[in-house]
């Protein structure tokens, strides 16, 4: 498949790795179809720097729970643009760090409807429409709560090693046409100001001594476009932190 | 990023060894490789690499020794007074059995599959870590993930190799990153027919073979991956899903 005049659609594309994603492929020349949830978040800013880099860009708000918005938007994206080569399932939510004895049934549900049932319905959507492109590429960006124990997030955790889960079995399910694959950063954005305990944390936790960005997912998502031989498979983009 | 920069490939005369060659190249790298047999193609691969205006040099190694490992690597150093980049991408297998094999043969298999990219890893690191770092790259294989009975010591030995590469990518960081690709059904062995070829399309759920392009794509990607290390890049169409 070629970037270049590729359709991608990224979910939670306005802010922080989504709009790193963004703006990289952009450079590339791939139009840029992002969503957003609401408008706290920057989505005209990013939507006009993708722009400025000569493509084209739609955003679009979804509150991905609901999977009748998953359906409207992905229509507005292909009626826009003829096609989807790409879909980013990177929208991810509510990370809150709460004991397990604590998460109430409205917690539970609210991540794993974010974190699961969204990129479910999303991969549904699109499916049918590079089914008949007669290819496509769908990339599930979980995360290393996938793999690793992060007490206090065991919600989240689930959720995330779901969609290792969900990778594979739409891999198989919707080969040849579309391919499939995960990818699992490690801390290559930090949380907004943060403290320099959380900065020593994020450099010390990773072999390579340091924090990644949003390009590195970026560049192991062209080599997934690029590479046409590639489904099912599950990435670390983390540093070597899973090592540690 | 690779521009001026010195990989050394092992078993780069021919087949993928020299695809990679070609790729690290074109990506602007001085290319260093060794071979055993292959003399012939070996000085063909040097031409061609020439052709693209980089700096190649071709040494004949049998990498069951470890001191001509060493001896390899002295060189390299030697002739271009530095290493980036290593590609343990040279291997050698036959076919056989559980119980056919014997220890000359397990031995043999060991010596050129583990215990040489063991000592050039141990080399080249060396080298890599007084210039500054590097990257290296292991080539696995499908047994890694699904033991092989038809090769059973080198499915032991690829394993080997992948232990190899999270060992060594834990005791190298920060300077070097080290990575395994993993490819599928990206090149016919030479003594296979096309129908026997052909019928590993029906093996992986993307329904078709790859090439050698489909490797390269994984080489360049993990030699600018500067964030990735202790990782594999499976490119086999899904094989080793099922």
């Amino acid at each position: 498949m070629e970037i270049e005049n590729s359709v991608i659609l990224i979910t939670g594309g306005a802010a922080r790795v989504g709009r790193g994603i963004g703006l990289a492929l952009a450079g590339d020349g791939a139009h840029i179809a992002f969503t957003y949830f609401d408008d706290h978040e920057p989505w005209q800013k990013t939507q006009s720097e993708i722009e400025a880099l000569g493509v084209q860009s739609l955003a679009l708000p979804l509150d991905i729970r609901d999977s009748e918005q998953v359906h409207a938007v992905i229509k507005k994206v292909a009626d826009r643009f003829g096609k989807i080569d790409v879909l980013v399932n990177n929208a991810s939510g509510p990370w809150v760090k709460k004991p397990f004895m604590e998460i109430t049934q409205e917690e539970w549900d609210l991540t794993l409807d974010i974190n699961l049932r969204g990129p479910f319905f999303c991969a549904q959507g699109v499916a049918p429409i590079m089914l008949s492109q007669g290819y496509g590429l769908i990339v599930n960006i979980t995360d290393m709560s996938a793999f690793q124990v992060w007490p206090g997030y065991s919600h989240h955790s689930c959720s995330k090693a779901a969609q290792i889960s969900l990778t594979k079995s739409l891999a198989a399910e919707l080969a040849p046409q579309v391919r499939v694959n995960a990818i699992a950063p490690g801390t290559i954005l930090l949380p907004p100001d943060p403290t320099p305990e959380k900065i020593k944390w994020a450099t010390e936790n990773s072999l390579l001594k340091k924090v990644g960005s949003p390009n590195d997912v970026a560049k192991l998502i062209r080599f997934l476009i690029d590479c046409d031989f590639v489904t099912g498979s599950v990435y670390l983009v983390d540093g070597g932190r899973s090592l540690v | 990023m690779w521009k001026d920069k010195v990989i050394i490939i092992t078993g780069g005369a021919h087949r993928l060894g020299k695809a990679m060659a070609f790729r690290a190249a074109e990506l602007g790298a001085h290319v260093a490789f060794t071979y055993h047999a292959s003399s012939e193609q070996a000085q063909q691969t040097c031409q061609e690499i020439e052709a693209l205006g980089r700096k190649t040099l071709a040494i004949r190694c049998d990498q069951a020794k470890p001191d001509e490992i060493q001896t390899t690597i002295a060189q390299v150093v030697e002739h271009f007074g530095r290493i980036d980049g290593l590609v343990n991408s040279a291997s050698y297998f036959v076919q056989t059995d559980l119980f056919d094999v014997d220890p000359q043969g397990w031995d043999r298999v060991m010596a050129i599959n583990i215990r040489g990219p063991f000592f050039f890893t141990q080399c080249a690191a060396k080298h890599m870590l007084e210039d500054g770092g590097g990257v290296i790259i292991n080539m696995i294989d499908e047994s890694v993930i699904k033991p092989s009975p038809e090769y059973p010591d080198h499915s032991i030995a690829k394993a080997g190799l992948w232990s190899l590469t999270r060992l060594s990518a834990l005791r190298l960081a920060p300077k070097i990153r080290v990575n395994a690709i993993l490819p599928g059904a990206v090149l016919k062995p030479p003594d296979w027919d096309d129908a026997r070829w052909a019928a590993l399309k029906n093996q992986n759920p993307l329904r078709k073979l790859g090439s050698p392009e489909d490797v390269c794509q994984a080489l360049e990607y993990l030699l600018c991956a500067d964030f990735v290390t202790g990782q594999m890049i499976v490119v086999e169409g899904g094989a080793t899903l099922y």
